[in-house]
């Protein structure tokens, strides 16, 4: 479906990597982690199109996917006078043609996005005024009004707590199975990321490190490691993995 | 001056008061654009660089002993190209984040003094076409505010939610296929269009006291851009209307007094929109 050839990702023509292939199959849940500043945010921008590769090539196949984009929620301005039903309504616009308003169809469908977040109560108030986790909502709302083939979300569950934290994962993992998306995660928590994804990226710039593959290949003591470039201990625990990394001793 | 001899000479004063509640209602609209990317700053150096364009045009004039300036030399186009050239930059600056907007505005001054030195056309001449002014307006002038306000309106019909999606959430959009950098530029265009015109009809004050003052008023009271874009567009036609009038009648500086209504209309709206805030218990803005 998406196919990363011998890719160099960067900004302004300097790569941040060596080149890699990185290879997404329909159906997919990929979580992307690393170090803060590892280079997470500028990969997923190359996916989408929002940053052109530094070498290399990104290919579609059989065509270029729909993409819902769920941005880290602090990078919006919160005083625009727009409702949460208006911000899921922007989902809609690729689909308007120029100068059309949204049509009933669009409404119905932003509205029912509102509904399956768990957000439809609060559809008329100011967006800049939710909480945190509110905001996230609507967010995915709005890229599901996209009826996008495959979800991109950077690092959904930052700033929120557990509770909101777990809500949002169990929602993911009910849509993926459900609607059998394909989907990108960028986590911070590791342990957070593989309790819902079957596919694993790691990514460390300063380790010039890119590693890709199935969940149960890539998390490994070995591989997060050399990743994070700090000791990193995985065990299997009830339900999933649990990740560690034990404090390091300084002299 | 009396109220009686006010509505007896609406002849003098009837051009000048369309071009500025045109200009008032056009840019009452954009400034919410302006306002909410958080680009005040922008008009006043659109302002300037057109400036400089229109004191080149002299320039080039004076250089070939030209006493009535050709179409190709024109001031108005020599100050809308140097304002939509310099739009480019500003939209690519908002995406960089670099200083080309106090740039543009220290060296469209700068340019705009120098070059005036070396004009040798009468001073106020060069003055009044390049900062206008709000009591009297050339005929032509209500053609080009016309124009320029009709081309504005027409374009945000058309890509208002592209506007808005880009200006919102520019990854989001550029991620769902949006060429983000073209609508950023258009909306820019669109700035420099009106202000380049609006400056040069009703003056360099009120022109960036229309842009700021009413939109800064809507956006206190409104909670929805539909809402906030009636309130500037209502608050800058009835500062241009009333202020004219109260200039008229009380002998005070035109330009000065829409702008000085202006911002006790945003005043007001402050007031207005802290007192609503604490009465839902919504925290003060910073």
């Amino acid at each position: 479906m998406i196919a990363l050839e011998q890719v160099r990702i960067g900004y302004g023509g300097v790569p941040l990597l060596r080149p890699f292939d990185f290879h997404v199959a329909a159906g997919d849940f990929w979580g992307i982690v690393g170090p803060n500043g590892g280079g997470k945010t500028t990969l997923v921008k190359t996916i989408i199109g929002l940053n052109a590769p530094v070498s290399g090539a990104v290919r579609f196949r059989p065509r270029k996917p729909r993409f819902g984009y769920v941005p880290q929620r602090h990078v919006l301005p919160a005083d625009y006078p727009l409702t949460a039903f208006d911000v899921v309504l922007m989902g809609r616009y690729d689909r308007l043609t120029l100068g059309a308003r949204p049509s009933s169809g669009d409404r119905q469908r932003a509205a029912a996005e509102l509904e399956r977040v768990g957000m439809a109560g609060l559809a008329d108030h100011r967006f800049g005024a939710l909480s945190g986790g509110q905001q996230q909502r609507v967010l995915l709302a709005r890229a599901l009004a996209a009826e996008p083939d495959v979800l991109v979300l950077d690092e959904p569950t930052t700033g929120m707590d557990l509770p909101g934290e777990a809500s949002i994962l169990d929602f993911l993992r009910r849509i993926h199975a459900g609607r059998s998306m394909t989907i990108l995660m960028i986590g911070h928590h590791i342990s957070t990321v593989v309790s819902v994804v079957d596919h694993l990226c790691l990514i460390n710039k300063d380790a010039d490190l890119f590693d890709s593959g199935p969940l149960t290949e890539l998390l490994t003591a070995e591989r997060l490691s050399t990743a994070y470039r700090r000791p990193i201990e995985v065990a299997q625990a009830p339900g999933g993995y649990h990740v560690h990394a034990p404090e390091v001793e300084h002299e | 001056m009396s109220e009686p001899s006010f509505w007896a000479s609406w002849f003098v004063w009837r051009d000048a008061l369309i071009v500025a509640a045109v200009a008032a209602a056009v840019l009452g609209y954009l400034g919410v654009w302006v306002a909410l990317k958080r680009v005040v700053y922008v008009p006043l150096a659109l302002s300037q660089v057109s400036s400089a364009g229109v004191v080149l045009s002299f320039w080039l004039c004076s250089l070939f002993d030209l006493h009535d300036a050709p179409a190709l030399l024109d001031p108005a186009w020599f100050s809308l190209l140097f304002a939509a050239a310099t739009a480019f930059l500003f939209a690519r600056a908002e995406r960089s984040g670099d200083n080309t907007t106090v740039i543009a505005y220290l060296a469209g001054s700068a340019a705009a003094l120098l070059l005036g030195a070396f004009v040798r056309q009468d001073v106020h001449d060069v003055q009044s076409i390049l900062f206008g002014s709000a009591v009297l307006v050339e005929t032509i002038q209500i053609a080009y505010v016309g124009a320029a306000a009709l081309a504005v309106v027409v374009l945000h019909l058309l890509l208002y939610r592209r506007f808005l999606f880009v200006s919102f959430d520019r990854d989001t959009a550029g991620a769902a296929g949006f060429a983000v950098y073209t609508y950023e530029v258009l909306l820019y265009l669109t700035f420099a269009l009106m202000i380049s015109v609006a400056t040069r009809a009703v003056g360099a004050l009120p022109a960036f006291g229309f842009t700021v003052f009413p939109a800064l008023a809507g956006l206190r009271l409104a909670s929805s851009m539909r809402q906030a874009v009636l309130a500037a567009v209502v608050v800058g036609v009835s500062s241009a209307a009333v202020g004219y009038y109260l200039s008229f009648v009380w002998e005070l500086p035109t330009g000065a007094t829409m702008v000085a209504l202006a911002a006790f209309a945003y005043a007001a709206a402050a007031l207005v929109g802290r007192g609503r805030r604490r009465w839902a218990g919504v925290p003060a803005r910073q």
